[in-house]
């Protein structure tokens, strides 16, 4: 029996569960309606909130790193179950299973500590009022409810946000994703095994895109996060009252580039088996995974040889995660795209394709033509290039979607690279490899990550002059 | 010459695995050795008349193929006929050029005969004239039928005005009188129209009346659901659901399918004995289970001077006695956060 969603503890026996289809599973879930919903955003705001913020910083982070030692550890049952509820993904259970460790690691007491001093310096000011250097004190507030409606079929993706609210000290109301609904759900369980008074402050519900109950939540909160594609994001923009903030989270395009440096015989080798890693992980399906690849003329290895080795690399890793059968109108898209390789390569001198004998990944090589998109799921261009210049003059039409770039070229480059790229729209640039694998505190698209969960608020310095007259043993 | 022989086939219009399967990879060798893209395609995925031995193992080109490679056997100034694909969506358009069309006629004479009409008949037809559309292979089609069955009193109620709705209504009428039945030809969107222009206004046309109707949607108007579509049509023109047929075609191919009739929906498409079709998976080119819905292929022994073997964008699945269409396959969208091909393709102003 798969349990999707979270109640606050205290609200379990009046908040029943309904069974509904998620994709290929049938699952438990809280009840939801507008009256079980109101109740428990009243909760949240009222007893969730006087509980999460009685915690000081530094006991959030311990609990939250115990309830993620739960995830590591290989023979809990927390991580088994959970396990278990990701088969039906449509990714691996290795691929599940090396993901999940590396990603959670990010969610350990030290990586915690590190978010939250990138972000305010002084994470005191989460709890009490701190000095300012410019006079005054000032203290750092989460709402007394947040949204986060997740989507997706990442696994975790909802983590990232779920953990940064709740070292805010805010109440959290999320909903989770359709297609992966188990980590969110698994990591509320692990705290409230930890500590159930702090699972006071947690509820997670489920309902389709299109409920009606989503505007009962627009209607109480002052903040919403919210993923998903960026109709969906206006949507739920347009149904906000303009006093609640969106925080939104589009999809995304990320690519590769490949200097010279890189394609010599020592390393050229490893920098596209990284490469390939890259596009293997979680099938091209993340805003991070590199959708082409950029690769520089001039190199031992020339980018049409670099092409070659691409594809054979994704051999390799498909040996270790075979991709699982896809939907017949993935299979049109990948196999249009199969297809225009092999009609360009016919066309074009220098065009070229390779392609596994059941498609299941290609690699197609394109000197010339404007730049493509993949159809995912293993398949990716090679565009060669001459001067960085050239990559930015394929960018810039998409500056509104760029987010990471993995660059392989010397560190002086690099960081010329870096600075042109950034100047395009790019927010991330990570070591081949790596994309698919975010560091603590990152910018996700370029945004703060915890600071963008509080309110400031000052106490202006003439007003701490004016009560220190006011003090009893004043003199 | 292998076109004779193929012609000779048609004619006799005879269930014959073996003589197709030969004259097919005949066919195949000749396509391979003078269509040089064909070759070149052939080549790349290793099939080639060395390890081709039967019909089903002839690479199929997609239908886009035709839009950026030009197969034909024939230099293309010796060609008679270049028919085009709609460009419905994305501007470009396929050209299927046709050394001669002498087995074209040949293989939708018999159809036609089998399947739509085979005795004189009065027919208003809602397409126009071929010498208007030279490119269309349908106005070549419907145009035939007309010059070979139209009676007296047959017309053309399109012109680039649009549907000549009151000539046309005074058509029906006067057949109605002289209790003449009448053969209807037009596109599916046609219809349409002419239900939105006459509405209430019902027709009951003389027993032995058949309606044809053909080409799907196109975006040009509203869909209807297929089943709608038959009930009004059949209704609008006092015609029952048997002898409303449809006839399901492409440029691509030089042979058409047609149903019996739309008593039962969806309707099941049958095909002559020079063509074939299979249900694959797109990605191993492999035949689907019986009855699972994948990806149309269909083997044409008729398309002489291009390739026998085009795979379509529709969606289907095998039946007894030929296949069920169900349209194109439903988008799937991004399951993940990365960037989909219609917002990249929207942002770059690029086209499919």
């Amino acid at each position: 029996m798969k349990l999707v969603g979270f109640v606050p503890p205290s609200l379990r026996e009046t908040i029943g569960t309904e069974r509904v289809t998620l994709g290929p599973d049938h699952v438990y879930c809280p009840k939801a309606t507008a009256e079980t919903v109101t109740r428990v955003i009243d909760h949240l705001e009222t007893k969730g909130r006087a509980i999460i913020q009685s915690y000081r910083v530094d006991e959030l982070i311990d609990r939250i790193d115990e309830a993620v030692r739960l995830l590591l550890d290989r023979t809990s049952l927390v991580r088994e179950k959970l396990l278990r509820d990701l088969q039906t993904s449509e990714y691996d259970r290795e691929m599940i299973d090396l993901h999940l460790t590396d990603y959670v690691k990010q969610f350990r007491a030290h990586e915690l500590r590190t978010f939250l001093v990138e972000d305010f310096g002084n994470p005191a000011v989460l709890d009490t009022w701190q000095p300012r250097v410019k006079g005054g004190l000032s203290r750092a507030i989460a709402a007394p409810v947040t949204y986060h409606s997740w989507s997706g079929n990442v696994p975790g993706v909802s983590l990232w946000s779920f953990v940064s609210q709740l070292l805010v000290k805010g109440p959290i109301f999320g909903k989770v994703a359709t297609r992966e609904p188990y980590v969110a759900t698994a990591f509320a369980y692990a705290l409230e095994q930890v500590d159930a008074h702090l699972a006071e402050a947690i509820a997670l519900f489920w309902w389709p895109g299109e409920s009606e109950l989503q505007h009962v939540v627009y209607e109480r909160v002052p903040l919403v996060v919210a993923y998903g594609h960026n109709d969906t994001l206006a949507r739920i923009e347009a149904s906000l009252p303009v006093t609640t903030r969106l925080l939104g989270y589009g999809h995304k395009w990320s690519f590769s580039v490949i200097g010279k440096e890189a394609l010599d015989a020592y390393e050229y080798e490893r920098t596209l088996h990284d490469v390939a890693w890259d596009v293997v992980n979680f099938n091209q399906q993340g805003c991070y995974s590199p959708q082409v690849v950029f690769v520089e003329r001039g190199g031992n290895v020339s980018p049409r040889e670099a092409a070659a080795q691409l594809f054979h690399e994704l051999g390799t890793w498909e040996v270790k995660h075979p991709i699982r059968p896809l939907a017949l109108a993935e299979k049109q898209r990948v196999q249009a795209y199969v297809s225009s390789g092999r009609i360009r390569a016919i066309q074009c001198e220098g065009a070229d394709i390779w392609c596994a004998p059941d498609a299941s990944y290609s690699v197609r090589f394109e000197p010339e033509g404007a730049v493509e998109p993949s159809p995912l799921h293993r398949h990716v261009t090679v565009y060669p290039f001459d001067t960085i210049e050239d990559v930015l003059a394929a960018l810039r039409p998409l500056r509104a979607y760029l987010q990471t770039a993995s660059v392989a070229t010397s560190t002086e480059r690099m960081t010329d690279w870096a600075t042109q790229l950034s100047d395009v729209g790019v927010t991330r640039l990570a070591a081949v490899g790596t994309m698919t694998g975010t560091e603590a505190g990152w910018h996700h698209d370029g945004r703060l990550s915890v600071m963008d969960l509080i309110q400031w608020v000052d106490i202006d310095e003439r007003l701490y002059r004016a009560s220190e007259r006011l003090v009893s043993y004043r003199q | 010459m292998i076109e004779k022989r193929i012609e000779a086939f048609i004619r006799a219009n005879e269930e014959d695995e073996e003589t197709f399967q030969t004259l097919m990879i005949e066919l195949f060798r000749k396509q391979f050795e003078e269509n040089t893209p064909y070759r070149a395609f052939c080549q790349e995925k290793r099939k080639t008349p060395r390890t081709v031995k039967r019909w089903q193992d002839i690479p199929f080109v997609p239908v886009d193929a035709f839009k950026h490679l030009t197969l034909s056997r024939v230099p293309v100034e010796e060609t008679v006929a270049c028919f085009m694909t709609s460009g419905s969506t994305s501007g470009q358009r396929g050209k299927h050029y046709h050394a001669d069309l002498t087995i074209y006629d040949a293989s939708m004479d018999e159809t036609v005969r089998r399947f739509v009409v085979d005795r004189p008949m009065r027919i208003a037809c809602l397409f126009p004239r071929a010498s208007e559309l030279p490119n269309s292979s349908l106005a070549h089609y419907l145009n035939r039928i007309v010059d070979q069955y139209g009676k007296e009193g047959s017309g053309y109620f399109i012109d680039s005005s649009g549907i000549a709705f009151d000539a046309f209504a005074s058509f029906l009428k006067e057949a109605t009188c002289d209790d003449e039945p009448v053969l209807l030809l037009g596109a599916t969107f046609s219809y349409v129209h002419l239900f939105d222009h006459f509405q209430e206004t019902t027709f009951t046309l003389p027993k032995g009346s058949r309606v044809f109707d053909t080409g799907g949607y196109k975006g040009q108007s509203e869909a209807l659901p297929e089943a709608t579509f038959y009930e009004t049509l059949s209704a609008q023109f006092g015609v029952p659901l048997e002898s409303c047929v449809n006839m399901y075609g492409m440029s691509e191919l030089s042979t058409q399918y047609y149903d019996r009739g739309h008593a039962t929906s969806p309707a099941v498409k049958v095909g002559p004995p020079w063509i074939r079709t299979r249900i694959i998976d797109p990605l191993t080119g492999d035949d689907l289970p019986y009855g699972e819905t994948g990806i149309i292929v269909h083997y044409d022994l008729a398309n002489t001077n291009a390739v026998t073997a085009v795979m379509t964008e529709d969606v289907g699945y095998a039946h007894e006695d030929g296949f069920v269409l169900l349209g194109r396959a439903e988008g799937a969208e991004a399951k993940g956060c990365s960037l989909q091909l219609a917002d990249f393709l929207q942002v770059t102003g690029g086209t499919r």
